[in-house]
């Protein structure tokens, strides 16, 4: 069951849902959504030498790869952040989310925009209950057109779903890694339990080889 | 070949100056897009220096012999020419505004809003210094009074320019002293009209004048910032002075500035006239408002200091009151600024309930009017459905979220820090815990970075909803 606009007025009065700075609730609240905004940050991925993430190095390898892999973006109010055709970016919602334990979110494009071409997110729109901070964008240019994208426009909605009886929410997940953020943070894939497990005794071996070299 | 070594200096001096205009050209889309106009000034400032080759060149070009005094008036020339670039070089060190926040460009066009538009700079940049002090100053000016020695050049138009201490770079807190700055850059266009010179007594002489002109132009600045901040400034300033000021330093005057004591007294009287008072809750702190907090506490620093060096406090050498020049300014300021709306005391009882967001680290560059929502959310449980949907435009207006002034967020954050950041220090670093300091660092760090991200989110997202509104 998605949420109503008068659920979703009802629960922001109540302060169980947060989406701030709702600058224009009459036009962002829809009959079962909550429309967006795009905030100033981005990030853009880099040609860069790395012919591919190699999970083998340490964590603070990885993450130096990964920070080069990504290029930081910030634009000023009024200027715009130019999405080419084919390309993708990451970027992030003005407002500050805060779900309840039992409510769960799912983002969602603007049929304005996707008739532009402009995809909001790829793969990841799930909000878990209990999320606090902004949504990150992924978005992608599937037009033959640049896209000119400025601060505060309502890029993507927000959907609300019941969810009862969730007995962990996101911030106490132990595998959470975006939550409480106010910007966007580079992916963290390496460090899910999987590659973990996958490079158990590779990592051992070479953490200690690293650490040796660093101190000689 | 004649002259050849004045021409091979030459080429030398003209390949430095050709390098270091390709510097400047590296970034310039990403500097300029910041809102910076410090390239510019570089650019002409390099510019002046390669006019002052044309003759030289062109002397050069004539093939005729140069005698012995030539060639030392044109290697001279050169060699001036090669200083002024070293300064300019060493200079370059402003340009790494990259590093700038870009919230801040923001912070400071806000500030100038508060500018009537007749006299309002179109830019103010901001660049980091090296050195730790907020200072204001024409870039164009600056960079002529440091190559004057060298060689001819004329400051090109006005550049105002603030130096912001690198370590405030993300303290938005800190930079309510950027106000005081923009003050700096606004006097000299509104100076004229508080008539200065009538409180100034006539039979004092030039450096005396001098001095009294200066400290009316702080007192300008000090109380543009009041009115445009209210207590965050004061706090800002009295941190700024507590950490810095040596022995009993905050009473000593100067030929630039009054004593800090002084200026603190004088803003306090107008925060004070205005009933401008940050109420601190119910606390270890033993003050009952932000402004008496810090005022008390630099003085019984003062105090301290005073009693172990024995330290002599000169008496203030002003001629004249500086209650008049407080009395001009303070008369003639709000029709001097666009303040829109004035601060008054009632706009306060919104800073309590901003500081508790930040407490649960939520950004408050809006928010909604908790009294319109506590109604609406009772009409919203007493109706019935049908009469619901008739109302519901009502409902979604309580939950708009009127955007908050930068003046708030900044209170709120002072509020912050009092009522909650320092009672956590307190207790991280004197109260028994088996961490030890290198860990409480790490800590109190991440404490204070998560405040600072929290503004500087707030200070964006509420410029941004000054554009949607």
């Amino acid at each position: 069951m998605v949420l109503s606009d008068s659920d979703i007025v009802n629960l922001l009065m109540n302060g169980e849902i947060i989406v701030t700075p709702l600058i224009n609730a009459e036009i962002q609240i829809g009959s079962s959504s909550i429309d967006v905004r795009l905030g100033t940050e981005f990030k853009l991925i880099r040609r860069i030498k790395q012919t591919h993430f190699n999970l083998k190095l340490p964590q603070s390898e990885i993450q130096k790869h990964i920070r080069e892999y990504t290029e930081n973006v910030h634009i000023q109010p009024r200027e715009p952040f130019i999405l080419h055709p084919g390309e993708f970016a990451l970027g992030c919602t003005l407002e500050y989310i805060s779900l309840p334990n039992n409510i769960a979110g799912r983002l969602e494009g603007r049929s304005t925009w996707g008739r532009a071409g402009l995809q909001v997110h790829s793969t990841a729109g799930l909000i878990d209950p209990g999320f606090q901070g902004i949504i990150t964008f992924e978005l992608h240019n599937l037009g033959k057109l640049p896209l000119p994208l400025f601060a505060g426009v309502r890029i993507a909605q927000i959907v609300f779903y019941p969810c009862n009886n969730v007995m962990r929410n996101y911030s106490e997940k132990t595998a959470a890694k975006y939550g409480k953020s106010l910007e966007i943070r580079d992916t963290m894939f390496y460090q899910e339990d999987e590659y973990k497990k996958i490079f158990k005794s590779d990592n051992e071996m070479i953490d200690s080889q690293y650490n040796e070299t660093q101190n000689v | 070949m004649d002259n050849l070594v004045e021409k091979v200096l030459c080429l030398e001096v003209l390949e430095k100056i050709s390098r270091l205009q390709r510097f400047l050209n590296l970034e310039p889309d990403s500097l300029r897009q910041q809102g910076t106009e410090v390239v510019d000034i570089f650019t002409e400032t390099i510019n002046c220096v390669l006019d002052n080759l044309y003759p030289l060149l062109h002397r050069l070009r004539n093939d005729a012999k140069l005698d012995v005094w030539e060639q030392l008036a044109v290697t001279r020339r050169l060699s001036s020419t090669m200083s002024s670039v070293d300064v300019l070089h060493a200079q370059l060190q402003l340009i790494h505004s990259s590093w700038l926040q870009p919230v801040t460009h923001i912070f400071v066009r806000d500030i100038l809003d508060f500018v009537p538009l007749e006299r309002r700079h179109k830019n103010v940049s901001v660049v980091l210094s090296n050195s730790y002090s907020f200072e204001e100053s024409d870039l164009a000016s600056y960079f002529e009074y440091m190559l004057r020695s060298n060689i001819e050049v004329a400051a090109q138009g006005e550049t105002p320019t603030i130096f912001l201490p690198k370590i405030e770079r993300d303290n938005p807190l800190n930079w309510a002293i950027l106000i005081h700055e923009c003050g700096h850059a606004d006097y000299a266009g509104v100076a004229e009209h508080f008539s200065i010179d009538t409180v100034i007594p006539t039979d004092v002489d030039d450096s005396v004048k001098n001095m009294l002109n200066n400290w009316a132009e702080e007192i300008y600045c000090d109380l543009f910032a009041i009115k445009i901040l209210g207590p965050a400034y004061l706090a800002s300033f009295i941190t700024f002075t507590f950490a810095l000021s040596w022995a009993g330093g905050s009473e000593i005057e100067s030929v630039t500035h009054p004593a800090d004591i002084v200026r603190i007294c004088i803003m306090l009287e107008a925060l004070e006239k205005s009933k401008l008072k940050i109420v601190l809750p119910n606390s270890e702190l033993e003050y009952p408002d932000i402004a008496s907090f810090f005022y008390n506490i630099l003085e019984e620093r003062t105090k301290l200091e005073r009693r172990h060096t024995r330290l002599a406090i000169k008496p203030l050498k002003a001629p004249v009151a500086l209650q008049d020049f407080v009395d001009v300014i303070s008369e003639r300021i709000d029709d001097q600024m666009e303040l829109g709306k004035k601060l008054v005391s009632e706009d306060l009882s919104r800073i309590n309930y901003l500081a508790e967001r930040l407490a649960r680290g939520i950004p408050i560059g809006s928010f909604h009017d908790p009294i319109l929502v506590d109604s609406a959310k009772k009409a919203f449980e007493d109706l019935r459905p049908d009469e619901i949907i008739s109302r519901f435009d009502e409902f979604k207006k309580a939950v708009k979220e009127p955007r908050a002034m930068l003046w708030e967020i900044l209170n709120a954050g002072w509020l912050h820090k009092v009522s909650v950041i320092y009672p956590k220090g307190f207790s991280l670093f004197f109260g028994s815990n088996n961490m030890n300091l290198h860990e409480k660092i790490m800590i109190w760090n991440s404490e204070l970075e998560v405040v600072d991200k929290l503004l500087l989110k707030s200070i964006e997202s509420s410029q941004i909803q000054k554009i949607m509104e």
